[in-house]
């Protein structure tokens, strides 16, 4: 049981799972800060779609070692992409500033290097550029694609075999 | 080697409204359009000028106006760049050098290094031969050929942009006698660039200024008192006699320069010129009155730690730095540093006969985080890191080798360095 009286929120994530969390956390949100004060009475329980008990996790981690001041040693290393876009959303939802600042720059830390055809498969993005207008663009911009450990393009890879 | 530092502070991206969606394939999770924008905004330029292949979307988005804000307002102090500028004698006549950007954390971490430089970053094939200053990342350059043997000249500028390797065309011809400097700012209230052209000749000055975009020179009100350093054409010194800030620029000047006399200057005879790019009007601000005695040698004016900064030489001992914390505040001037010459393991001879214009140390840039400050030496070629908080003095070394098809190669003779700091910046226009 939860009353706004207490020290504790409960969230009831997507996949039922009820976590009660420090008001200090659920204020980060602002999303469920919204709906807390647009609530007319005291409200029982916020639901919080588009976030599972995994993503709670990993949040209430982060928020123990930000309060810490070790927000620095937070890392999403073990989370492959497609976890960490999905953790990306669940944070954009809930609206939460500073974790999400940590992740975009996780996932911009990511794709730096990458190649063009990584980022559209990472994305999921089709290639509309017809070839000339591909070739031409990238002649322009070539020296963006060399050096500093840039991943080479398939095209490139397949013309060099 | 001479080191110089111009800093520059922020760069713009917004978004904008109106882009197509990609089109995208399912079993990957999607991410929504205006997320991938903010995502893109944490990149660094190259990745950014590269994924501009992504589709026709991303080329819109990444070079767009309000894109370019936001990506500015990312990162304002995310791996500030420091420019080094080696200065050699190309193959045709002419002293072009080259301008290469290059991370103040790095040069603070690895003092003594070999730079690899890009022929890409020569301003040789950019015809131009002076930097006019930076600011946002962009650097202005300007050159100029003769017209008669009258001394008549023919001025005009380019804006380059190293980061997104763009470089706008010629620009802002004029014709003029003599020598006009020019200084490089922006202008905050309007987002335009501005480019100040001005001479002083005959106790009277004409200052002109002109709009990117605009291509139209204007002449304005001329400086209410004398800029100090004027002329004073060596490209590395170019930013001591006036700098860029808070949307305005600032020279260090002098009421009356026949009452000029460098045995005998005190602090009260210098104040500052503030030309606000906006209002295009000027304020003057006095230097702190709390400097007493004689000077040896001509002040210099800076930027440290984005607070305006004013330095001198002090009987010949000590250099001292001051800072005006709120600019435009003249009680807000605060003593930064002093600290002795030997103590910088700099040996100054204030013996020799001096001229008007002699200084001995240039103060270049303050690290983020305050502790360190770079100053470079007039009478040497290196760069002093002096380490604020446990007053460790540390000198730079580092050589520089042009990259040509068959390897590296030295350059030759004059191997000179100045330093311009400027932040990887994208723009529009160019």
């Amino acid at each position: 049981m939860a009353s706004s009286s207490s020290n504790l929120i409960s969230l009831k994530t997507s996949d039922g799972t009820v976590f009660k969390v420090e008001r200090a956390l659920a204020k980060t949100m602002k999303t469920v800060q919204a709906i807390i004060e647009e609530a007319d009475a005291n409200i029982y329980m916020i639901p919080i779609h588009n976030v599972f008990s995994h993503h709670m996790d990993m949040i209430i981690d982060y928020y123990k070692l930000s309060v810490a001041g070790k927000s620095k040693e937070f890392s999403v290393e073990k989370l492959d992409n497609d976890e960490l876009k999905d953790f990306l959303l669940a944070v954009h939802y809930l609206n939460m500033e500073d974790l999400f600042e940590v992740l975009t720059q996780a996932v911009a830390d990511r794709l730096e290097k990458k190649s063009v055809g990584y980022v559209r498969k990472y994305f999921g993005i089709e290639n509309d550029f017809t070839p000339e207008e591909y070739a031409a663009i990238r002649k322009k911009n070539d020296w963006a694609f060399k050096g500093d450990d840039i991943e080479p393009e398939e095209d490139e890879e397949k013309q060099e075999e | 080697m001479y080191l110089r530092c111009i800093c520059s502070n922020k760069y713009e991206y917004a978004i904008g409204k109106e882009e197509k969606k990609c089109i995208t394939l399912p079993s990957t999770v999607v991410l929504p359009h205006d997320l991938i924008v903010e995502l893109l905004s944490y990149l660094p330029v190259k990745s950014l000028v590269r994924f501009r292949s992504v589709c026709k979307s991303w080329k819109t988005v990444i070079y767009d106006p309000t894109f370019v804000k936001l990506h500015l307002k990312r990162s304002p102090t995310r791996n500030p760049l420091f420019t080094l500028t080696t200065y050699h004698v190309p193959r045709t006549l002419g002293y072009y050098y080259s301008v290469i950007p290059y991370p103040i954390s790095r040069f603070i971490e690895n003092r003594s290094f070999n730079l690899s430089v890009d022929p890409y970053y020569s301003l040789e094939d950019k015809e131009c031969s002076h930097i006019v200053g930076t600011c946002n990342g962009l650097i202005c350059l300007s050159h100029y050929s003769y017209i008669d043997d009258q001394f008549n000249k023919e001025f005009w500028l380019r804006l380059w942009n190293p980061a997104t390797r763009t470089i706008s065309p010629q620009f802002g011809y004029f014709r003029g006698f003599y020598v006009f400097d020019f200084k490089f700012g922006y202008d905050n209230s309007t987002g335009k660039y501005k480019v100040v052209a001005f001479r002083y000749h005959n106790q009277k000055s004409n200052v002109r200024i002109l709009s990117f975009g605009d291509n139209v020179w204007r002449d304005i009100e001329g400086l209410p008192a004398v800029p100090v350093h004027l002329h004073f054409n060596y490209h590395e010194h170019a930013a001591i006699g006036c700098v860029y800030l808070c949307g305005s620029l600032n020279w260090l000047a002098i009421h009356n320069i026949n009452e000029y006399n460098y045995k005998d200057i005190t602090v009260g005879q210098f104040l500052i010129v503030s030309l606000d790019l906006g209002t295009e009007t000027y304020n003057q601000y006095m230097l702190p009155r709390r400097v007493d005695g004689v000077l040896s040698g001509t002040p210099t004016v800076s930027v440290l730690g984005g607070c305006l900064c004013f330095s001198y030489s002090y009987k010949e001992t000590d250099f001292v730095i001051w800072q005006m914390k709120k600019f435009g505040v003249e009680d807000s001037w605060t003593q930064f540093l002093k600290i002795s010459f030997h103590n910088l393991q700099v040996e100054c001879n204030f013996s020799k006969p001096r001229m008007m214009h002699y200084f001995e140390l240039v103060p270049l840039f303050l690290s983020e985080n305050g502790d360190t400050l770079a100053l470079t030496s007039i009478g040497d070629s290196n760069a002093i890191l002096y380490n604020l908080s446990d007053n460790r003095v540390e000198q730079t070394k580092f050589t520089a080798a042009r990259i040509t098809t068959s390897g590296c190669s030295q350059w030759r003779n004059q191997k000179k360095i100045t330093g311009w700091a400027a932040k990887k910046f994208m723009t529009y226009n160019l």
